[in-house]
């Protein structure tokens, strides 16, 4: 069995799960912190802004506390119209009365002369120039204005105001309070664990109250300072006071009701979030206990359910090895504890089976022995009697060429005896024709013995023509020399006209021409008249030779005639003779024949027999091509029973290797 | 990918979890008619008077059912009329104050029932978008148009002078009038001197008293202001008294007598704050939150949605016939 790279079904599932956990942990711990920073963010601006307004409603308490304790002073003076001494007593009666203020109130006219507590250490050379002396000519209800340093060198913010005792002299009444003091009420009043408080002047910009000394009386966003203080600067001078958050901190601008005063009150947001990010890490930590816990568990549980498994696994792994030894002991009823149950039940008949094949497999191998030996047995007999119908097939195959050659002999004979019979139906047909040629030469002689006839009767006649032929030439030769005769006196007319024609002189002249013509005509007629005569007597020549001729050729035309008479008689002789022959030609063939007919049956009975011989050797043969079958397929049928014997050796090889 | 496919299915059943708390009731009234509004006044006087009449006759035109009710000064009069009003189901208390601290107190008594203050305005926390609405004139507006005019009249001036009476410091008008006004003098270029600013308490004989003793310092005045014109009438009084010439009054309000005042050339400038304009947006914002909250069609509506601003007007010699 070949080893593949197998995954465990505890590392899939350990694989799937814990990715997906952890995921959806970090996804809750990052929603749970972005909603938590949004609230407690909104809580830290909220509770900011409540701090802010009460530490400005306390800021303002205080400033309106003191502010009673000063206008009730006043008031005092101003309803009693003291003189200078009574106001000396009163004034000495506020000294050291309040931290707030220790040197208490103090008065100074339009000269600048000042009324203070006895013990008061307050010094002022020009009262008049003073901050608190001008700010207090600006109202009658004393007021806190802004911050100045006095003679003392120390920052200061003096409530003022116009004493209205009923006289027209102004005086101002004032009392100091010093900015560190403020501070410290400033800063004491703050709600919120980490944040930080100042106070600011929002005409001048000046701070008034801070925890860092050094920066009060300063103004604010000065070089040198923060860069969050410069930005709150900025704030103020756009009189911007809404909640911000600046430079990271959060900033919260409250206006100080009756003062020119701001409260500007800022806590880092990372203070804010501290606690935040402690329930962040709380949250990481438990979360990553929460993956250990939840990875053991998983790695626990898929193990508890997974051992029958791997057990089943064991087991299934040795049963595919053939071991079926093996056995599964499962507990339990989920899934697993079935399939474990049907496992066993598996192997159980999976042992049965085995064992059945087994024992068929013994009996196979039995049987297929038996069935070798039976094919052997079967294979010899098959072989004998192969050999018994190849020497039977010979022997039929020898009488089978002997019948083929009577047959064939017998075919030849009347071969023989047909082609003999068409020689006489030949030699009588010759005969009738040679009969027939006598008869014909016969009646040719005949007629040329009639044509000689005809030929002497047309001699005859041709002498007579020849003879008239005679006669008629002499009365040419009459009438030719009477020609020759008129041609003679002619002649003589024309030189008797000549001679007259010249004794007439020039007047016969025309006529001598004449006259001489004449002449010459006479001349030519003679001279045709000498050469007719010559041409007759030539043809008087060669008519007595043709009849000369003519008489020699009927001497051999009798001749002829006697010799033809003759050859006639001869083949009237031979006709005769040859119609005998004939007679006789005639009887040999009706003999032929007979002996043709007799031929003839004897090549198609023994052509019959040939054949009858042939289907017994073909018969014969297919015979014997079954006895080789059957012998070949006796030897298959052992072989495979050989095969099927091997077979069942493997058969019970492999059974072996189950255990069971 | 099956880590993906989760991780998407909690956030949809985390948003689907999230999303379906801010479901909010809808209400389908189309028009005004049909809705019960109870307005619980202060105290009477010429202005809400003006208001509440406004009031009803925006009531009438729109079909609402509008029920005046009296608290005579009186912060447990309010309270019973609040109380009475939850009873008898209205849909929307509008309310001037008799105390803005008690604005608190008056949100939890009515529970449910949309509150629209008017007059008298409570601090910015206690308003609440869609529920509890101030409809009324941004002082700061009143303090910036007075600024204007003296920076517009004393163009050519280097320097100016400058007398404030102001009204009672536990006060938010008094405060932002007060504070708006000096903030436009401040960003300008000019020299500002505060001369006198004293509390008057909205008293005329106050601010005479006051100005009278102011007078004693023999500082040079330019202009007073008032932060209402009775007060502004105060200083006139005391210059009358006095002999005092050439002070430039200015107050707020455009009252009768301020605008009596503005004709005989005794007071230079005031501001009329529109009381039926007021009472005629008390409706409409009214109508606005019965119908389902939504303020934003509404004219002078802020971003965050607390404050209606009902504009003021500025009055002079040119314009106070209008205001008579």
């Amino acid at each position: 069995m070949k080893k593949d790279k197998t995954i465990s079904i505890k590392a899939k599932l350990l694989g799937t799960i814990i990715p997906v956990v952890i995921a959806i942990v970090v996804v809750l711990v990052v929603v749970a912190y972005q909603i938590s920073a949004g609230i407690i963010e909104d809580n830290a601006a909220n509770l900011l802004k409540t701090s802010v307004g009460s530490q400005e409603s306390k800021i303002e308490a205080w400033i309106n506390e003191n502010l009673a304790s000063f206008q009730m002073a006043k008031k005092t003076i101003e309803d009693m119209h003291a003189d200078d001494d009574q106001i000396q007593k009163i004034l000495d009666g506020y000294y050291n009365y309040s931290e707030n203020y220790p040197d208490g109130l103090y008065l100074a006219d339009s000269d600048g002369k000042i009324l203070k507590a006895s013990k008061s250490t307050k010094e002022e050379n020009n009262a008049t120039d003073s901050t608190w002396y001008k700010e207090g000519l600006t109202r009658v209800n004393m007021a806190v204005g802004t911050a100045y340093k006095n003679a003392d060198g120390e920052n200061v913010i003096s409530a003022s105001g116009i004493l209205n005792d009923g006289s027209d002299d102004v005086r101002v009444i004032s009392a100091d309070m010093s900015l560190d003091r403020i501070a410290v009420i400033v800063n004491s009043f703050i709600e919120m664990d980490g944040a930080e408080a100042l106070l600011v002047d929002k005409n001048s910009g000046m701070i008034l109250a801070n925890r860092d000394s050094a920066l009060i009386s300063k103004t604010l966003g000065e070089s040198g300072q923060s860069a969050l203080y410069r930005k709150i600067a900025k704030k103020i001078s756009q009189k911007n006071y809404d909640f911000t958050t600046l430079d990271g901190n959060m900033t919260v601008f409250d206006e100080v009701n009756g003062t020119d005063w701001i409260l500007v009150s800022y806590i880092p947001k990372s203070v804010v979030l501290s606690e935040l990010s402690n329930l962040r890490n709380i949250m990481l930590i438990i979360s990553l206990i929460c993956i250990l816990i939840l990875c053991v568990l998983i790695e626990r549980m898929t193990h508890v359910v997974i051992s029958p498994v791997k057990k089943m696994t064991k087991v299934i792994t040795a049963m595919a090895g053939g071991d079926f030894t093996v056995s599964m002991k499962v507990k339990g009823k989920d899934e697993i504890a079935v399939m474990g149950r049907s496992v066993e039940q598996f192997i159980e008949s999976m042992k049965q089976m085995i064992k059945k094949i087994e024992e068929v497999s013994g009996k196979l191998k039995e049987q297929a022995d038996a069935s070798k030996n039976v094919s052997g047995e079967m294979n010899e007999a098959a072989g004998i009697q192969s050999q018994s119908m190849g020497e039977m097939n010979s022997t039929v195959d020898q009488l089978s060429i002997s019948v083929n050659e009577i047959a064939q002999n017998a075919t030849q004979l009347a071969g023989v005896v047909a082609d003999t019979k068409s020689d006489s139906d030949t030699v009588e047909n010759r005969m009738k024709e040679t009969v027939e040629v006598s008869e014909k030469g016969r009646e040719d002689m005949e007629r040329v013995g009639e044509a000689l006839g005809n030929i002497e009767v047309s001699i005859h006649n041709l002498e007579t023509a020849v003879n008239k032929v005679g006669t008629a030439s002499g009365e040419i030769v009459q009438i030719i020399n009477l020609i020759g005769e008129i041609a003679d006196e002619t002649n003589l007319l024309s030189l008797n006209a000549s001679i007259e024609a010249a004794r007439a002189g020039e007047a016969g002249k025309g006529f001598a021409v004449v006259a001489s013509e004449i002449g010459k005509l006479a001349q030519n007629s003679t001279e045709s008249v000498a050469n007719i005569t010559n041409l007759i007597a030539e043809i008087n020549r060669l008519v007595e030779d043709a009849v000369r001729q003519a008489g020699n050729s009927a001497g051999d035309i009798s001749e002829s005639a006697q010799l033809i008479q003759t050859a006639v008689d001869t083949f009237d002789t031979i006709f005769k003779n040859i119609q005998d022959t004939s007679h006789l030609i005639n009887n040999v063939v009706d003999e032929i024949n007979k002996v043709d007919e007799v031929a003839s049956n004897v090549a198609a009975i023994s052509e019959e027999q040939a054949a009858s011989s042939d289907e017994i050797l073909a018969t014969s043969e297919s015979m014997l091509n079954q006895a080789e079958n059957i012998s070949k397929n006796s030897q298959q049928v052992e072989e495979e029973s050989d095969k099927l014997a091997i077979s069942a050796d493997h058969l019970a090889d492999q059974i072996k290797q189950f255990k069971i | 990918m099956k880590r993906l496919i989760s991780l998407f299915l909690c956030f949809v059943l985390i948003t689907g979890v999230l999303s379906s708390c801010g479901q909010s009731k809808g209400n389908d009234r189309s028009n005004g008619s049909g809705i019960k509004v109870m307005l619980t006044l202060s105290q009477a006087d010429t202005f809400r008077n003006t208001l509440v009449e406004a009031a009803q006759k925006a009531a009438k035109e729109n079909g609402v059912q509008l029920d005046v009710k009296q608290a005579e000064s009186s912060l447990e009069n309010q309270v019973k009329q609040v109380k009475d009003a939850v009873k008898e189901k209205y849909d929307v208390i509008l309310c001037a104050l008799v105390d803005a601290d008690a604005a608190l107190e008056i949100e939890s008594l009515a529970g449910d029932i949309p509150i629209i203050f008017f007059n008298n305005c409570p601090d910015e926390s206690r308003l609440e978008s869609g529920k509890y609405v101030y409809v009324g004139s941004d002082e700061k507006v009143a303090g910036k148009y007075q600024a204007e005019y003296i920076l517009d009249k004393f163009a050519s001036a280097q320097e100016i002078n400058v007398a404030i009476m102001k009204g009672p410091a536990s006060q938010s008008a008094a405060q932002s009038r007060t504070s708006a006004f000096k903030d436009t003098l401040n960003a300008s270029d000019k020299k500002i001197n505060y001369v006198f600013e004293d509390r008057a308490e909205w008293d005329r004989t106050k601010a005479k008293d006051l100005f009278e003793i102011f007078s004693k310092t023999g500082q040079k005045c330019d202009v007073a202001v008032g932060n209402n014109d009775d007060m502004a009438l105060g200083v006139i009084d005391a210059c009358k008294e006095k002999g005092i010439e050439g002070i430039t009054v200015l107050g707020i309000d455009a009252t009768a007598d301020g605008c009596t005042a503005i004709e005989s050339g005794d007071m230079a400038f005031t501001v009329y704050q529109s009381a039926s304009g007021q009472g005629d947006m008390v409706i409409q914002t009214a109508v606005a939150l019965a119908k389902g909250n939504d303020m934003s069609k509404l004219s002078g509506v802020t971003k965050d949605q607390k404050y209606v601003w009902v504009p003021f007007e500025k009055v002079d010699s040119s314009n106070v016939k209008d205001y008579e």
